[in-house]
């Protein structure tokens, strides 16, 4: 009967072995998947952001109506969502993109009113990725 | 004879008792185990998902000389939510957090969204234009199913500029 004992002993210990596998098997799928997106998810964006670029073609202060007309432009080769831009001027926030997007090789004009004493311009777009100016055109 | 089998069921009892016991161990440790490898799964992609960055122009951050108040443009560009909540800025050594910063997210709206902007304003005393200063904000990461996952830093070499 000890052999029996032995036996059963066994038994029960792979039981609970394959008890306790099947329990955390959802878990562990849960964590590969997660795992896998996330690492998609950081390619994806790395490849996103080599072909994100752009431009500050012109910067033009009227000033007699105070207003700043930028013209930038999409230099990379993936579509920009304009509502990622956004606009400093003298350091301080002053614009946000309009909703739409810009394709690569388009431009887009944007106004600023009531800009006085003009020093510098900055434009930040999708990603972080950012181009600035102290040259201003003015009349 | 009787004594025998008397031993030999007792010794069988214990076994299964022993072996169970083993084998609900066993069931624990390994579902602990897939637990914290499901948490640090999360919590990596809630770092990678969790970016931030100062926007601010560093040779015109604004500063209102009359109350020592430093404005940062912080804007969101990783790919999940950010935490209001948990931010933390800090410039010319000084850092603050909850209560003492204004936070106004420009564009409205109460979460912060990939691409978003945050406007904070927060006390630094004694800052002069002309001078280098370096600064630093950071956060915490909201995971889809809203718990705190990961953080982001992002840090700035700036100037003042007094309005």
């Amino acid at each position: 009967m000890s052999g029996t004992g032995g036996a059963a002993a066994v038994a029960v210990l792979l039981i609970g072995l394959m008890i306790g596998l099947t329990v955390a098997q959802p878990s562990l799928d849960r964590a590969l998947t997660d795992l896998k997106d996330a690492r998609e998810s950081i390619a994806t964006e790395i490849v996103e952001l080599k072909n994100t670029d752009m431009e500050l073609i012109s910067t033009f202060h009227n000033d007699t109506t105070s207003v700043l007309n930028l013209t930038i432009g999409n230099s990379g080769s993936s579509v920009m969502e304009l509502s990622d831009l956004d606009v400093l001027v003298n350091g301080t926030y002053a614009a946000s993109g309009p909703v739409g997007y810009l394709y690569p090789g388009q431009t887009l004009t944007l106004s600023v009113k009531n800009v006085t004493d003009l020093r510098s311009v900055k434009v930040v777009g999708p990603w972080g990725i950012s181009v600035m100016t102290s040259t201003i055109g003015r009349g | 004879m009787a004594g025998t089998s008397i031993s030999e069921l007792i010794f069988f009892i214990t076994a299964i008792l022993v072996s169970s016991a083993v084998a609900v161990t066993l069931i624990e440790v390994i579902d602990q185990y897939a637990e914290e490898i499901s948490d640090e799964a999360s919590l990596m992609e809630g770092e990678m998902r969790s970016r931030l960055m100062i926007i601010n122009d560093p040779l015109y951050v604004t500063y209102d000389a009359s109350d020592g108040n430093l404005t940062f443009y912080l804007k969101n560009t990783g790919t999940g939510d950010l935490s209001r909540d948990d931010i933390i800025v800090s410039a010319n050594g000084t850092t603050r957090a909850g209560a003492e910063l204004w936070v106004t997210q420009l564009g409205g709206g109460s979460v912060w969204k990939p691409g978003d902007v945050i406007e904070v304003v927060f006390r630094v005393p004694g800052l002069e234009e002309g001078n280098d200063y370096h600064g630093w904000a950071s956060t915490s990461g909201i995971s889809e199913k809203g718990t705190v996952r990961g953080s982001s830093q992002s840090s700035l070499v700036f100037r003042i500029r007094e309005v």
